[in-house]
């Protein structure tokens, strides 16, 4: 147990990645607020950065930019850094697409809660086939 | 020039689809609309007649690796082209031709506007650059950028009309296809600590000596892929976003997404479990068994959703979710036979559910009836569009002689040869399903009177009778000379699951 701990202790960023994966998720489905559905995705994928960026990490190591004066530098691996730059290039899309669609629910139910635009909808099919009927 | 042309299609192929895709906002200005459609349906035969060459290419001469920019693979970005890919390209460019023209008759009235029309065009083209992508990519990251741009394209086209309830579905799918895409990028992470390689083939090449090291660790990266693909992909209890997104989207878009864009994330599941991870190891870990299990409570499940919904669309949408349910069940059976009729029931759902969903756009458009139960006396009103509706249904229950016939068939063998008389049951009960839930459509349309007074209903315009004959045809063609897309078939599940499995 107490070797598990230390290792949980040496592996930290890992356990925060994962921490902040469930908050994130966690708030993507159960908050009926669609700014705070964005914000919850939003955590969720900053974890998975903090993940690669932390798998790609070696402690005390420096930039990998080269540098011929002193061989025993050691360098963090710049691929999941690059890979991360094109994640959050995927995520600024995603949200400026989710928010281009909030912004479009607002304007037609005037809330952005969920809960609130499912009851209008049900309310106007409601009358809307009473009127029918 | 065309030897260069030749070397380098599969790249050109996702070149040309891209920046045609980008090429179309420009063109705004041209007076003629109908040419930029037709510019669109031509950049996609063109991509089309390179992936028929690309997949006689494949089997006459089996899978190559195409090389990026001159760069090798450990560095460089690689293409992986092999069966699985020539019958996706297939898949790809016999469904979204006929759709596009379909789109073309009446796409600017669809949408409201040109300019709307011009976005629809574009997103429609991304989608088919991401799925021609998914097809032929041999790098995990790859997968993961192909994957986002179809996602993002889909969810932005479901809402192409600007509806309230296409904007609701829309928002629901960007949130769960985002929790999708954050397991399927903790799994690619997953992978790369563990083999340092985001090649396909050099992870593999890791994986199969240094697995048993860490099964959890590879466990857990597979849990990860196969909920991230699921939710995407629609696989049962994570199909919640479809229903809503598939039904109410313009009709051109809810087809390429119920026939196309959920299965670009199978054969991107399939590439991450047998090109990535092997055979071998996937057999060790029990995820096939659990995507058997899915795969037939979704046949059923979907099935019996299906059966209770009377609106037209939402019953096609779910009978996606139980026409998924067959693919998944044939990667789960894990036999050369059942994965070959899941692969080809890619294909034959593909054309089979394009038809029904422009069919049904056709129906309900012309009579503004969306409910089965309205639509009694109207199938010699409109006698095209119930024929072609009545082809897909056939081959939709597996009639012989159409093409969902012959995926069926295999599976069924699949199953047989397992000695899995479950899922011989399943596959059944699911035909029988099937015809139980569109079957119906039919009788109600040409064996019920209409109480009303007969209006003789337009039927629809030319383009649209000729794309949906076109998709009719090829579901026959299928079906009747079904030997070359077999061989592919056959060829893509001997090359992912390997020799060893045969023993």
């Amino acid at each position: 147990m107490g070797e598990f701990l230390q290792r949980l202790l040496q592996n930290y960023p890992y356990v925060f990645a994962a921490i902040l994966f469930g908050i994130g998720t966690f708030t993507v489905l159960t908050h009926s607020n669609l700014l705070k559905k964005v914000i919850g995705i939003n955590i969720m994928e900053g974890s998975t950065y903090l993940f690669f960026v932390a798998a790609g990490n070696i402690r005390g190591g420096v930039a990998p930019i080269q540098d011929m004066s002193d061989p025993n530098l050691v360098y963090v691996n710049p691929l999941p850094q690059a890979l991360m730059l094109t994640g959050i290039v995927v995520s600024v899309s995603v949200t400026a697409l989710s928010l281009a669609l909030i912004m479009r629910l607002y304007k037609l139910y005037g809330t952005v809660d969920s809960r609130e635009i499912n009851r209008i909808r049900n309310e106007v099919r409601a009358s809307g086939s009473s009127s029918k009927g | 020039m065309a030897a260069a042309v030749k070397d380098n299609l599969p790249v050109l192929l996702i070149v040309t689809l891209l920046s045609s895709a980008y090429l179309l906002p420009i063109l705004t200005r041209v007076r003629k609309f109908r040419l930029v459609e037709f510019f669109a349906v031509f950049v996609l035969a063109l991509t089309f007649t390179g992936g028929v060459v690309l997949a006689y290419k494949v089997l006459a001469t089996g899978a190559f690796n195409y090389i990026v920019g001159g760069w090798p693979a450990p560095w460089g970005i690689e293409l992986t082209i092999n069966a699985l890919s020539g019958i996706f390209l297939l898949t790809i460019g016999l469904v979204t031709i006929p759709i596009l023209l379909y789109a073309s008759a009446d796409l600017v009235e669809e949408v409201g506007s040109r300019q709307r029309a011009i976005w629809f065009l574009t997103l429609f083209l991304l989608l088919t650059a991401a799925a021609s992508g998914l097809a032929v990519t041999g790098d995990m990251f790859n997968i993961f950028v192909f994957v986002e741009v179809a996602t993002i394209a889909s969810c932005a086209i479901v809402s192409a009309r600007n509806d309230a309830a296409s904007v609701e579905a829309t928002f629901k799918y960007l949130m769960l296809a985002t929790i999708g895409s954050g397991f399927v990028l903790l799994g690619i992470g997953f992978l790369y600590m563990l083999t340092g390689n985001l090649n396909l083939n050099f992870i593999n090449m890791e994986l199969s000596t240094t697995w048993h090291n860490y099964p959890t660790a590879l466990w857990m990266a597979m849990s990860f892929f196969t909920v991230g693909f699921g939710v995407k992909s629609a696989l049962f209890p994570l199909h919640v976003w479809l229903p809503d997104a598939h039904s109410t989207a313009i009709t051109p878009a809810s087809a390429v997404l119920s026939s196309l864009a959920v299965k670009g994330y199978i054969v991107a599941l399939l590439k991450v479990f047998y090109l990535a991870v092997g055979a071998k190891i996937i057999f060790a870990l029990p995820i096939t068994n659990i995507l058997l299990l899915l795969g037939m409570i979704a046949i059923i499940a979907g099935a019996l959703f299906a059966l209770s919904q009377d609106e037209l669309k939402r019953r096609l949408a779910f009978s996606t979710v139980s026409q998924i349910g067959y693919i998944f069940l044939g990667i789960g059976l894990g036999t050369i036979q059942g994965l070959a009729g899941g692969l080809l029931h890619i294909l034959s759902h593909g054309i089979t559910k394009a038809l029904l969903f422009l069919a049904a756009g056709t129906i309900v458009k012309r009579t503004g009836k969306t409910r089965i139960s309205h639509l009694s006396g109207l199938g010699f009103e409109m006698p095209i569009t119930f024929g072609v509706f009545a082809v897909g249904t056939l081959s939709m229950i597996g009639i012989p002689l159409f093409s969902g016939f012959v995926s069926k068939w295999q599976l069924l063998l699949g199953s047989l040869e397992k000695g899995n008389y479950l899922a011989v049951l399943v596959l059944i009960g699911g035909s029988l399903l099937a015809a139980a839930y569109l079957l119906p459509v039919l009788r109600v349309a040409f064996f019920q009177k209409s109480e009303e007074e007969q209006i003789r209903e337009p039927e629809a315009p030319y383009v649209q009778k000729v794309a949906m004959l076109f998709l009719a045809v090829v579901i026959i063609f299928v079906g009747m000379f079904p030997g070359i897309f077999l061989e592919l078939a056959r060829q893509a599940a001997e090359s992912l699951l390997g020799m060893e499995v045969l023993l």
